[in-house]
């Protein structure tokens, strides 16, 4: 019987040799087989694999999902373009844009010849009703939004946005840059056209959607330049083990999220490249305020005082994460690093309880934090590492892991949970796109902001002066988030793309969204 | 025979009837609305108002009303993700899923009839110990560390494999393996333990005696009377290896019915959950229908005990 096992073991073992070893040796023994060293995809040809689902309807204005935002950007496109080195908006659809004087009327004016991938006329009448649908506050999309856009076409390549409360808008320009532009007559009837295919201005046209897979090819009659690879596939692929094969098979050319682990693993392999880059989102514990204390300031800045930030990117996130120490991203307009956020100080920290009447935790319920999994990299980890810094100023606090689907049912409720885990990924580079969704109307926390913070949330969101506008977040707003702690950042993350050594020239947004004009592949 | 028949079917639809009620029942009181899937930043009232849409607004008693009358006009509803029925959705991914069904099902029992009878003809040999080691090894392994295995070897380091989706037979290959592996360790256990016995048997010793040739003896005897607890243990297996899709298809991205409902469920896409539970238990209904029909028609101490059908 000894006999047998050790043959088994040895057949296993050579099996696994076989298997495992590197392939590149097969090939230098002039084996003919095709190995991961060589790509499947065709060579104009890039199949991207995303990590996130699919909604029901693949309209712009029913959802703010980071993937959706990224299949929709490859072929759709937006009046403006930020250029993120200057964080200045630059011509794209638009071509001129001003203000009156009372900075509440805006004329553009659209570059001529566009046409949307059903050959109708990008005009004036299509580029208003996507203004005023996106802003819209009944549809989803409108939650990005601090004002409704009301507009007026003046001819066919010239109309005016006015906020619809008749007060200046200040993140209106830079919002334009992440307003997607479609037809008005699919605006009209999106159950048989914008539900179910994009039909955008992009270099890129939607030819097909089915099993979970978009196609898109050239549009020949692109108002730009073309980039040169003609077809994308954009594939949602759940299991990340399956993306990670795919990639190293050789039968994808990019796949989407590589948590911090696999990136180590892609690294190593020289037919590989990983790509990595702070992107526009952060995370965030989110304090419930009706659940007592979590009302309570002191109570919220001891929580933030007794996590170890630079833990948790270190052993948790192995490098792939930066501490966050503002309420927005460094990508993000006009970030400011703000005092008290990302600090670790248990001794602070202890303060705040005393402080707060709760000294060694003393009187304070065992708290807890509800977390999603498998939807944020390393979700369970990270809450599990907060907890214990938690426990060791005296909160008593447990995890509670959700599915994704049982996590986003209590998300936005008042009282499941004391507190809960949330990211937030604007799709551009304006602070409104985080700040308005977030502290105005405070849908996850349900924080009340105070008079002053208000006031300043006003002056914010209706100044038009760029610097001026710069000033009041860095020195008022960010500041004074950072007085209430209405949550509690905790990391700057970090988005892992892992791509093929064959594919050269494929850039991002700090959104993550994909620029393709000078990708080509060996 | 049409009474033992007409007595599974009508149990058959009882069982039917309760698992759909069950399963309705569980899905809504689970967390997860599914308006809040779809649309997780729309505002409460944009959600009401999907929910309206989809006749969540009403108790689960006046769903479930609807639902049963629907479905008996065949109507299981619309998927709420993938902008169709659920009838078609199904007629999708079903095929596929069959595919890989079939073709596990034939590999297993080929092989598990090669190698159960190599063993069971070997019985107490180095030859036996060997195969029965190796049929415990892939019956305790489980399927997603095989997938797993499988895609490591043939597609990332052989090349040879597609890892994910269907693009044609070759799709199949690796999930068919999967799926086989555990299914081939079981029959080949039965078949060489029937076989033992069989061989032990006095009637066995009596076609010896008689000087019937060994082939004979093998195929008219003992591998004969191995076919009742393969049947039976093909039919309990069977069981085990619609679960197991759902893992398999999983892991390799495959688009048939197992992928399918799992999407579904974390998306919380009740009707299309449902059409699957239904679509499910039916298949095993008439499975086992079948397998004790087969039991009875192969066994004749179970037609005596049916009345000798």
């Amino acid at each position: 019987m000894k006999k047998i096992c050790a043959l088994m073991l040895a057949v296993v073992m050579a099996v696994g040799m076989v298997g495992c070893g590197n392939s590149d040796k097969s090939t230098a023994k002039g084996t003919a087989k095709t190995t991961s060293s060589e790509s499947k995809t065709a060579k104009d040809t890039l199949v991207i694999l995303g990590a996130e689902n699919w909604q029901a309807s693949l309209s712009p204005l029913k959802h703010t999902s980071t993937m959706m935002l990224h299949a929709e950007a490859i072929a759709l496109e937006h009046l403006l373009v930020m250029d993120e080195k200057t964080q200045e908006p630059q011509p794209n659809l638009a071509t001129e844009w001003s203000y009156d004087d009372t900075k509440t009327v805006l004329t553009v004016k659209l570059r001529e010849g566009v046409k949307f991938h059903d050959g109708s006329d990008f005009t004036a009448e299509d580029a208003a009703a996507s203004c005023e649908a996106y802003s819209n506050a009944d549809n989803v999309s409108g939650s990005w939004w601090a004002d409704e856009l009301k507009c007026n076409v003046i001819d066919d390549y010239t109309f005016t946005i006015t906020p619809a409360s008749g007060k200046p808008l200040g993140s209106l320009v830079n919002m334009l840059c992440s307003t997607p532009m479609m037809s008005a007559d699919d605006l009209k009837d999106p159950e048989n056209t914008i539900d179910k295919k994009y039909n955008g201005t992009g270099p890129y046209k939607m030819v097909s959607f089915e099993n979970d897979t978009a196609t898109y090819e050239l549009f020949d009659d692109y108002w730009g330049t073309l980039p040169k690879i003609k077809t994308i596939q954009y594939k949602y692929v759940a299991d990340a083990t399956t993306r990670l094969s795919a990639l190293q098979s050789g039968e994808a050319d990019v796949i989407e999220r590589v948590d911090s682990d696999a990136a180590s693993v892609l690294e190593s392999d020289k037919n590989i490249k990983v790509d990595k880059f702070l992107t526009t989102e952060c995370k965030h514990l989110i304090p419930k305020f009706k659940m007592k204390p979590m009302n309570e300031k002191l109570v919220r800045k001891a929580i933030a005082y007794a996590i170890d930030y630079d833990g948790i990117v270190k052993d948790i996130f192995s490098g792939y994460a930066e501490k966050a120490d503002s309420f927005i991203s460094s990508t993000i307009w006009g970030y400011e690093k703000v005092d008290g956020v990302g600090e670790y100080d248990p001794e602070k920290a202890a303060e705040c309880l005393k402080e707060a009447g709760y000294e060694n935790g003393d009187g304070l319920p065992e708290l807890n934090i509800y977390t999603s999994v498998g939807f944020y990299p390393k979700t369970k980890e990270y809450y599990e590492y907060i907890a214990a810094c938690l426990q060791a100023v005296g909160i008593n606090c447990t995890v509670v892991p959700l599915d994704t689907s049982a996590w986003g049912d209590v998300l936005y409720e008042e009282t499941p949970c004391y507190m809960i885990d949330c990211g937030w990924q604007p799709s551009g580079i304006e602070p409104e796109l985080k700040l308005n969704s977030w502290y105005a109307a405070g849908r996850i926390s349900h924080y009340e902001p105070t008079k002053e913070l208000q006031d300043i949330m006003d002056r914010f969101a209706t100044e038009t002066d760029s610097e001026k506008r710069k000033e009041i977040l860095q020195k008022e707003y960010l500041p004074a988030l950072a007085e209430e702690m209405p949550d509690i950042p905790i990391i700057k993350s970090m988005t892992i793309f892992g791509v093929r050594s064959n594919v050269n020239g494929l850039e991002y947004t700090s959104g993550a969204d994909y620029i393709f004009t000078n990708v080509t592949k060996d | 025979m049409l009474g033992t028949v007409l007595k599974r079917l009508v149990q058959g639809i009882f069982v039917t009837i309760c698992v759909i009620f069950i399963s309705f029942v569980i899905l809504r009181m689970i967390p997860g609305d599914p308006a809040k899937v779809m649309a997780p930043t729309a505002t409460p009232e944009q959600q009401q108002l999907i929910r309206d849409s989809m006749g969540l607004d009403k108790s689960i008693p006046q769903q479930f009303k609807m639902y049963m009358a629907n479905l008996v006009k065949g109507d299981l509803g619309e998927s709420y993700f993938k902008s169709d029925t659920v009838v078609n959705v199904m007629k999708q991914a079903v095929p596929l899923s069959l595919i890989l069904l079939v073709s596990a099902i034939v590999t297993s029992i080929l092989l598990s009839i090669v190698l159960g009878t190599v063993a069971g003809l070997n019985g107490n040999s180095w030859i036996d110990r060997l195969i029965s080691s190796i049929a415990v090894l892939f019956q305790s392994m489980p399927n997603y560390w095989v997938s797993s295995v499988l895609i490591i070897i043939f597609s990332v380091n052989l090349g040879v494999l597609p890892s994910m989706d269907y693009q044609g037979p070759a799709s199949c290959v690796l999930p068919t393996v999967a799926l086989a592996l555990p299914l081939t360790a079981v029959l080949t256990k039965v078949v060489r333990s029937s076989l033992i016995d069989s061989y032990n048997q006095e009637f066995v010793k009596v076609a010896y005696a008689r000087g019937i040739s060994k082939v004979a003896i093998y195929f008219k005897y003992a591998l004969r009377n191995s076919v009742i607890p393969f049947v039976i243990a093909l039919g309990t297996q069977l069981g085990f290896l619609v679960g197991s899709i759902v893992v398999v298809e999983y892991v390799f991205n495959f688009p048939g019915i197992g992928y399918t409902v799992l999407n579904a469920i974390l998306r919380r896409d009740y009707n299309l959950v449902q059409g699957i539970i239904i679509l499910f238990s039916v298949f095993f209904i008439v499975l086992n229908i079948v397998i004790d029909l087969g039991s009875i028609r192969l066994d004749p101490r179970m037609r005596k005990a049916q009345g000798g059908l």
